[in-house]
C-alpha cells in the first residue's frame, strides 16, 4: 500500500508540476524577483514542514498509521476526480455513439 | 468549596495514599517472594572425636580418646600420620566421629566428607568410602552407604577428595564412622597420612532429589536427542555432498576378460566377451533390468553360492526363488553401458560405486543464474522504471508548484521517514537538531509499551473512525450520479 500511495503521490505531483509549468516558466523568464520571493516562501514552507516531522516523531503512532492516514487523504483528493473522469468518458460516449 | 477540595486536594492525598500503599504491598510481596528458609548447615570441626590409634580399637578406652577438637587444626591433629590398617578386630574405622548438635530425626542431611591425603598410594587402593552409623562406637550396626562423588584430584603434592552422602537422621544414631575399603570386604592396609579436612552437614529437602533426577534425566534427553539430530544433519549433509549413490550393481572392474560361461555355468575362454569375476549379490524372486543390450548371460547361484542355471541373451530376467546371487558375461564392446539395476525399467548408465555429484549440480545452477544475470541488464531496468516519473522533470524552477505541491511533497516525506535520527534544519546558518521522539517510543520498556498501546488504541482507533467515514461519505458522496462538480485537492 505504501508504494502504491507514493506512486499516487509522485503521478499527482507531476501532474501538477505540468499545468503550472507555463505560468512557473512566464514568472521564472519575466519577474525573477516574484521567484526569488516565491523559492524563499517554498523554503521557509519547507523548512517548517521539517519541525512538522519532528512533533509527529513524538506521537506514539506507528509508520503504518501515517501511511493509512496518507492513502484516506488520497483518495479523498483523488476519488472524486476519478469517478467525475469516468462519468465525462460515459457522457461522451453516450454522445458519440448515440 | 467543599467539592472543590474533594476534586484537587483530597483527590491528590488519595492518589499519593494509593501510591504508598501500592509500594508497601509491592514490599511485602517481594519480601515474601525472595525469603527463602534458610538450610542448616552445621560444621563438625569442633564436634568429633579422633581415635588416636586405630590399632587399639573402638573399645579400649585408654585407647580412644573423644577430646574434643577445636575449629582450626593448626597443629595437625586430624592428620593420621604414619601407616596403619584399616580393619581391626572387625572394625574398618578410621575416624569417628558424632555430631553433638541434634539432627531432627526423619529429616535429611547431607554430608560433605572432604579428605587429604599425601599418599597416593593408598589413596588409590583405597576404592571404596563408606559411612556407617551406629547407636555407639562400638556397635555400627546402620546400613552402609558408599560415598557419592569418591574422586580424586591432585592439589600440588598432597591429593584430596570429596564426597557426599545424604543420610535420614535417626535420633539414636550419633556416632558414625568413615571406612576406607579396597574393595567389598578388603580392608586397607599400610594407609599414610589420612586427614579429614572438613566436614560439613546441610539439612536438605529430599524432593529437590527428584528434581536433580529429573533435571539429570532431562539433561541426558537433550544430549541424545542432539546427538542424534547431529548425527542425522551430518549424514543428511554427506548425502547432500555425496548426492545419490549410483544404483548400478555390475562393476566393470571386478571382470574376466575373454570370458564367459556355458550351459553349466562353467567359464570358457571367449574372446570378445567378458564375464564378472565376482558374486553378485541379488534377492530372489525379484526382477532386474539391463541396458539396451540384449545378448547377456546371467548364471544364477543359490545361498551356498551353488550353480542353478544360466540365462542366455537375456536383457530383463528374474531371479529364481533361490537365487541369492549370480555372474554376469557380456560383450566386451558393450561394457562401458552395462546397467544392471533392480526393477522392471532400465536406467542410464552410471559407474558403479559413484555418486552423482551435487557440487557438480549446484555449481552448474549457480553458472546458469550467474549466465542469466549477466544477460539481463537488470540495473538498467531498475533505473528505467524508478526514474519513469523522474524523468518528467520539466522545469528547474517549479516556483509556484513547489509552494502548490508543498502538503503532498510533506506527505511523500513522511512515508519515508522512518529513521531514529535526530531531525535536523539550518536556522541562520546554523544546524538545529532536535530528538526524534522515536528514541523513546522504540525503547522496549513496559510502561512505554502499555502508553503507546493505549495512545494508538484511544487515539489512533479515533483516527482511523474518522478517516473511515472521511471514506464513505466521500465516496457517497463522488457516487452520486446528479453531482457534476469533481472536488478537487484542497491546496
Amino acid at each position: 500500500m505504501k508504494l502504491i500511495v507514493k506512486a499516487i503521490l509522485k503521478l499527482v505531483m507531476k501532474l501538477i508540476s505540468l499545468l503550472l509549468l507555463p505560468i512557473d516558466s512566464l514568472i521564472n523568464q519575466h519577474l525573477p524577483a516574484l521567484a526569488n520571493a516565491l523559492d524563499s516562501v517554498s523554503q521557509f514552507l519547507t523548512w517548517l514542514t521539517t519541525f512538522a516531522k519532528w512533533v509527529l516523531s513524538w506521537l506514539p503512532l506507528s509508520n503504518q498509521f501515517y501511511a493509512f492516514l496518507i492513502a484516506v487523504l488520497v483518495f479523498r483528493f483523488t476519488f472524486p476526480l476519478l469517478v467525475e473522469i469516468v462519468k465525462l468518458a460515459i457522457k461522451w460516449y453516450h454522445y458519440l455513439v448515440p | 468549596m467543599k467539592q472543590i477540595f474533594n476534586w484537587t486536594i483530597g483527590s491528590f492525598f488519595r492518589t499519593i495514599g494509593r501510591i504508598v500503599a501500592y509500594l508497601i504491598i509491592g514490599a511485602i510481596i517481594a519480601f515474601i517472594l525472595m525469603y527463602k528458609p534458610k538450610a542448616a548447615t552445621l560444621t563438625s570441626y569442633d564436634t568429633y572425636t579422633k581415635i588416636m590409634n586405630q590399632e587399639s580399637g573402638c573399645g579400649t578406652s585408654n585407647r580412644y580418646s573423644y577430646t574434643q577438637y577445636s575449629n582450626n587444626d593448626p597443629a595437625g591433629d586430624l592428620w593420621q600420620t604414619g601407616s596403619f590398617n584399616t580393619q581391626y578386630s572387625g572394625k574398618a574405622a578410621i575416624l569417628y566421629f558424632n555430631f553433638q548438635y541434634n539432627l531432627t530425626a526423619g529429616k535429611y542431611y547431607d554430608i560433605d566428607i572432604n579428605f587429604n591425603t599425601s599418599d597416593l598410594s593408598s589413596a588409590l587402593n583405597t576404592t571404596n568410602v563408606y559411612v556407617d552409623s551406629g547407636t555407639s562406637c562400638q556397635d555400627l550396626s546402620g546400613d552402609r552407604v558408599a560415598l557419592i562423588g569418591f574422586t580424586l584430584s591432585n592439589s600440588g603434592t598432597n591429593y584430596s577428595n570429596k564426597a557426599t552422602i545424604r543420610i535420614l537422621a535417626n535420633s539414636a544414631t550419633t556416632y558414625w564412622a568413615i571406612e576406607l575399603y579396597k574393595g567389598v570386604g578388603q580392608f586397607v592396609t599400610g594407609v599414610n597420612n589420612w586427614r579429614i579436612n572438613s566436614i560439613t552437614i546441610t539439612e536438605v529437602d529430599p524432593s529437590n532429589t527428584n528434581i536433580v533426577i529429573d533435571n539429570a534425566t532431562n539433561n541426558t534427553t537433550n544430549i541424545i536427542n542432539n546427538n542424534n539430530e547431529n548425527t542425522q544433519q551430518i549424514i543428511d549433509n554427506q548425502s547432500q555432498l555425496l548426492g545419490q549413490k549410483c544404483s548400478n550393481l555390475f562393476n566393470k572392474n571386478a571382470v574376466l576378460d575373454n570370458t564367459t560361461f556355458d550351459s553349466n555355468g562353467n567359464a570358457f575362454t571367449a574372446n570378445g566377451f567378458y564375464a564378472t569375476s565376482d558374486y553378485i549379490q541379488v534377492s530372489p524372486s525379484t526382477q532386474y533390468s539391463l541396458d539396451s543390450y540384449n545378448g547377456y548371460r546371467v548364471v544364477e547361484y543359490n545361498s551356498s553360492k551353488t550353480f542353478i542355471q544360466r540365462l542366455f541373451d537375456v536383457k530383463n530376467f528374474t531371479t529364481s526363488s533361490n537365487t541369492y546371487y549370480i555372474k554376469l558375461s557380456g560383450n566386451t564392446s558393450n561394457i562401458n553401458n552395462t546397467m544392471l539395476v533392480k526393477g522392471s525399467t532400465s536406467q542410464p548408465y552410471c559407474e558403479y560405486g559413484s555418486y552423482t555429484s551435487k557440487l557438480d549440480e549446484t555449481n552448474n545452477s549457480i553458472n546458469n543464474l550467474t549466465d542469466t544475470l549477466t544477460d539481463t541488464n537488470t540495473d538498467s531496468d531498475a533505473n528505467d522504471l524508478s526514474n519513469y516519473f523522474n524523468n518528467l522533470e520539466l522545469s528547474s524552477h517549479n516556483t509556484l508548484a513547489s509552494i502548490v505541491l508543498l502538503p503532498v511533497n510533506f506527505l511523500s516525506q513522511l512515508l519515508d521517514n522512518s529513521s531514529n535520527d535526530d531531525i535536523c534544519a539550518i536556522y541562520r546558518n546554523k544546524n538545529i537538531c532536535l530528538p526524534s521522539g522515536s528514541l523513546i517510543w522504540s525503547r522496549n520498556h513496559s510502561l512505554i509499551n502499555a502508553f503507546k498501546l493505549f495512545f494508538q488504541l484511544v487515539v489512533g482507533g479515533y483516527l482511523s473512525y474518522k478517516c473511515l467515514t472521511s471514506v464513505f461519505h466521500t465516496a457517497e458522496s463522488a457516487l452520486q450520479p446528479d453531482k457534476t462538480t469533481a472536488e478537487v485537492m484542497k491546496l
